[in-house]
């Protein structure tokens, strides 16, 4: 008996796909440019079948790769052609809400945006709002530590979840909860992007729902003005919800798609949500005008009703894809930088445009630091796709440069290995690696994901110190 | 996204919409959440992504069998997933390219063309409202 | 108990210590200004132990309060960590309890978090980045000064409650937040009226930080602007000082009482013999001769030791983590 009879025989026929034809559309996620296709996808209907799943391809050797909806942007759920694709969008049961408690116990598969509608009655909300929130899991969620444009107030998904139910790859079960004494293994799940283990259940924090909140929206006719303007805010003692930042390129993509009015001609687009009680607001959105108009702002709009405020979102929230009208491929990155590095970072990635021929959309969350450049490119081109990657790199290593990091909220997915390499040293990776063989001494769990082996990092050394020369070299190391 | 459609397709005019439709889509997976079939089947191949996906494919020439067709059939052509798009995807155009397309390479059982046959004649007919 | 511990060069001479006691099969104790609980300087064997001192390794080494970020040597001690962010209107956001000149290292390595628990987060939110030296005396860097930050194993906050047992935590980077301007209510209640209460506000959109029960009167704290509160029958403004109190929670006993921590769902009933009802309801504190049966207790006088209520699925887990950090088992378990 092979591995795919195995699985038909535990799980039923109908949620097993082997045939070539079938599995095709499970070769990639959002990021497309990664493909492979895999031995099989199981599609089980609750937990007793995932434990099944894991027996048996442990039985078998054969890795396991989890995905949720399949909208993760670094190939985090890129299947192996050997491996099985364990998708998990049918367990999409909201098993519990307690409102007085602020609780929410779902299975992973379902939707982050489902659990904030399901609340929504009682005055609460999932606050972790990722851009793909419509679409995407909590499974993943918790799986990337996903962030989202409320981060700097409201935190990641590892400070909204307080405890999961794990699978090991004998189907045991294990709880973590933040009430657990020692060592802080739920913090460890979160971000460990399916290495660790499979997750099937998970206890959301649910928070009440503002009072009020307002947007601010401010535009600049340059970019360095924009970027101080956002230290300015916050030095100031105020926490927005939500502090976005967008280019002309990309305001131009938003605006083509959500038509909300955004002013085109602006060379940097500041979106800044206040939240609080009705008088707190006020008072902060004022403040926050003040401070932006101060700043250079030469156009600020403070929504006034709550259809205003969501509409001016819809714009940023779907920027994104959004440059897909305008480019038949894009890849997005995901640095994070020390914010006071900002006009330094977006002129260098401006420069490396120049020299690599290919246009850049930055999007950035300003409050956290995170920068997502978009670069835009033809993958049916000869060799493009080689360019972009080649570009991206030199934008990750740069954001490490300056005291960042080469991931916010994607992950490292099969993406940034290289990059990997050059924020981390050989020991951490060491300890890594030791981390994962405690959870998966198979190693059939995402195998090859998240944390580069030591000979791709010493083979991508080698490629960086070439002819003795750092880039940047002016820059002082971290 | 990246496509590979043979040239003697790309040089009709249905190989050339089906092509500019598919390199708008960005695979990023928001329509999703809007298609009722993905809502209760939660299998990639009963959304608007997948349902693409197994369009490209067919156009790019690889093998194709009833599996396809009964996961086109099974859209309801609601078109929800075309409001959620922001990448402006025709996917309704697309999917009646790919609808002929299958039909012609993994032609239906003689039973299921007379039933649907039948089915499309009747309700169409005065005397189905009496 | 040999202290070898000076300012200068202190990482280099740690990392020595860590190394020469593997060299020769020596345990490491880890200490800060030990505020919380006295250490035993033997090991489960009742071996002698070597302390690793940090206290003397302290101080700020980077703080800019536009990027909300402090960067802060483990040895310390809260207060002046604390002074020097208030000196620009800034705090820590988990309030953590001061036993006495308690350094941040100390407070970390036991994963301790005042009365904003449920509303603002505990510690182990606010770590962005930590320098370690693990039992083999290797330094190693784990997440950075970055709010987001998803690049490899969530390493920094893992190690959050870990006790000195895996690694020397030597500096952290640290997400502080606006000193935040608040205002303590008080009404007198039952017990059980009072946590049904703070669970019910704590889902309205009135900003709290803070809600406990003591001493038959229920407490909450608020931040920032918001609707009038002294209004509603009952109620009044009280001093800011109870949650002082409650942080460090150090309570006079009754001869053969033991102080339990229990921690248990924020809508928990009252359980039997408490004495105080913290963090919104999800800590309470018992005071009794006898364990109260629950599954997340602590009994406080001991409160390094492990619970031992692993399943053997986590214990497994465990136990392997520490050979990953410190093979040789270097570090003193408790």
């Amino acid at each position: 008996m092979d591995v795919i009879q195995a699985l038909t025989d535990a799980i039923t026929t109908k949620n097993v796909l082997s045939s070539v034809e079938s599995c095709r559309p499970y070769e990639c996620d959002g990021l497309s440019a990664y493909r492979e296709k895999p031995l099989a996808v199981a599609l089980p209907d609750n937990v007793e079948q995932v434990k099944a799943v894991l027996r048996i391809c442990k039985q078998y050797k054969v890795p396991v790769i989890t995905r949720g909806s399949g909208t993760g942007l670094a190939g985090g759920t890129l299947p192996l052609k050997d491996g099985v694709v364990l998708g998990l969008s049918k367990l999409s049961e909201i098993i519990k809400i307690d409102p007085l408690q602020r609780i929410a116990v779902v299975q992973p598969g379902v939707r982050n945006i489902a659990v904030s509608q399901a609340v929504e009655k009682y005055g609460l909300y999932y606050a972790p709002d990722p851009s793909s929130q419509i679409a995407c899991s909590i499974g993943g969620n918790v799986a990337e530590n996903s962030g989202g444009v409320h981060c700097l107030k409201y935190g990641l998904t590892v400070h909204n979840v307080l405890s999961i139910k794990v699978l090991n790859m004998d189907g045991e079960e294990s709880n973590f909860d933040e009430k657990d004494d020692g060592i802080d293994l739920l913090a460890l799940m979160n971000g460990s992007e399916g290495l660790l283990g499979v997750i099937v259940e998970i206890k959301l924090k649910l928070l009440p729902k503002p009072e009020a909140a307002q947007l601010v929206m401010a535009a600049f006719h340059s970019v360095s003005d924009c970027a101080d303007a956002v230290t300015s805010v916050l030095e100031q003692g105020i926490i927005p919800a939500g502090l976005e930042m967008m280019d002309k390129f990309s305001l131009m993509a938003a605006e083509e798609f959500a038509k909300v009015g955004y002013p085109t001609e602006a060379e940097a687009l500041l979106l800044c949500e206040v939240d609080g009680s009705h008088a707190q607001v006020q008072t902060d959105a004022k403040r926050v005008a003040d401070i932006l108009s101060q700043k250079g702002a030469y156009k600020i709009t403070v929504s006034q009703s709550e259809k205003e405020r969501i509409a001016l979102w819809q714009g940023r929230k779907n920027a994104f894809p959004a440059v897909g009208r305008f480019s038949p491929d894009y890849y997005c990155m995901d640095g994070t930088i020390p914010r006071n590095k900002l006009a330094f970072v977006l002129e260098e990635i401006d420069r490396l445009s120049g020299i690599y021929g290919l246009k850049v959309a930055n999007v950035f969350h300003a409050g956290d630091g995170n920068l997502h450049p978009l670069i835009l490119y033809d993958a049916n081109k000869e060799g493009e796709l080689q360019l972009t990657e080649k570009f991206g790199t030199e934008i990750l290593n740069l954001c490490v440069d300056v005291g960042g990091t080469i991931t916010g909220e994607h992950g490292v997915g099969v993406e940034k290995l290289n990059s990997m390499c050059h924020q981390y040293n050989t020991p951490e990776l060491e300890i890594f690696h030791g981390i994962k063989a405690v959870f998966d001494d198979t190693g059939l769990l995402n195998p090859g994901k998240a944390v580069p082996t030591l000979h791709r990092c010493a083979e991508v050394g080698q490629m960086h110190v070439h002819n003795n020369q750092l880039p940047h070299p002016h820059l002082e190391r971290f | 996204m990246q496509t590979n459609l043979p040239t003697d397709l790309l040089a009709t005019e249905q190989g050339q919409t089906a092509d500019k439709i598919l390199r708008s889509c960005v695979h990023c997976g928001f329509c999703l959440s809007t298609c009722p079939t993905y809502g209760i089947l939660g299998d990639e191949l009963d959304s608007p992504r997948g349902r693409i996906y197994l369009i490209k494919s067919v156009l790019e020439g690889n093998e194709v069998s009833k599996d396809t067709l009964d996961h086109l059939d099974r859209c309801l052509t609601c078109r929800s997933c075309e409001t959620t798009c922001p990448s402006g995807v025709e996917y309704g155009h697309l999917l009646d390219i790919g609808r002929e397309v299958v039909e012609e390479r993994s032609p239906r059982h003689p039973l299921q063309r007379l039933s649907r046959y039948a089915v499309r004649k009747s309700l169409t007919t005065a005397w189905f409202l009496i | 108990m040999a202290t070898l511990s000076t300012p200068n060069h202190a990482v280099e001479q740690f990392a020595e210590q860590v190394k020469q006691a593997n060299l020769d099969k020596q345990t490491i104790q880890i200490t800060g200004n030990q505020s919380k609980v006295p250490l035993r300087n033997e090991d489960l064997n009742g071996d002698p132990v070597q302390e690793l001192n940090i206290s003397n390794y302290s101080g700020i080494i980077e703080y800019e309060p536009a990027e909300l970020v402090v960067t802060v040597k483990a040895g310390t001690p809260l207060t002046e960590l604390q002074a020097a962010l208030a000196e620009r209107n800034q705090m820590l956001a988990f309030e953590p309890p001061d036993y006495g000149n308690s350094t941040i290292g100390g407070t970390y390595a036991v994963g301790l978090t005042g009365p904003s628990k449920p509303f603002r987060g505990i510690l182990r939110d606010f770590v962005l980045g930590t320098k370690m030296i693990d039992g083999q005396g290797r330094q190693l860097g784990f997440g950075g000064k970055m709010i987001k930050n998803v690049a490899g194993y969530d390493v920094s906050r893992m190690l959050v409650g870990s006790k000195g047992s895996m690694a020397l935590i030597t500096e952290m980077s640290l997400k502080v937040i606006p000193l935040a301007i608040e205002v303590t209510y008080c009404i007198e209640m039952p017990e059980n009226e009072a946590i049904l209460l703070m669970n019910k506000m704590a889902g309205t959109a009135l900003p709290m930080t803070g809600g406990a029960y003591y001493q038959g009167r229920f407490y909450y704290r608020v931040a920032g602007e918001h609707s009038l509160q002294t209004n509603q029958v009952g109620v009044r403004e009280c001093d800011n000082s109870i949650w002082l109190t409650l942080n460090p929670f150090r309570p006079e006993l009754e001869a053969g009482e033991k102080l339990w921590r229990v921690d248990v769902e924020s809508t928990n009933p009252a359980i039997e013999n408490t004495i105080a009802v913290g963090m919104g309801g999800t800590r309470r504190w018992v005071a009794s001769p006898h364990k109260p049966n629950h599954p997340y207790v602590t009994l406080w006088q001991t409160r390094f030791a492990p619970r031992h209520n692993d399943t053997p699925c986590v214990q497994k887990i465990k136990l392997g983590l520490r050979d990953v950090f410190d093979p040789n088992h270097i570090f003193k378990q408790l």
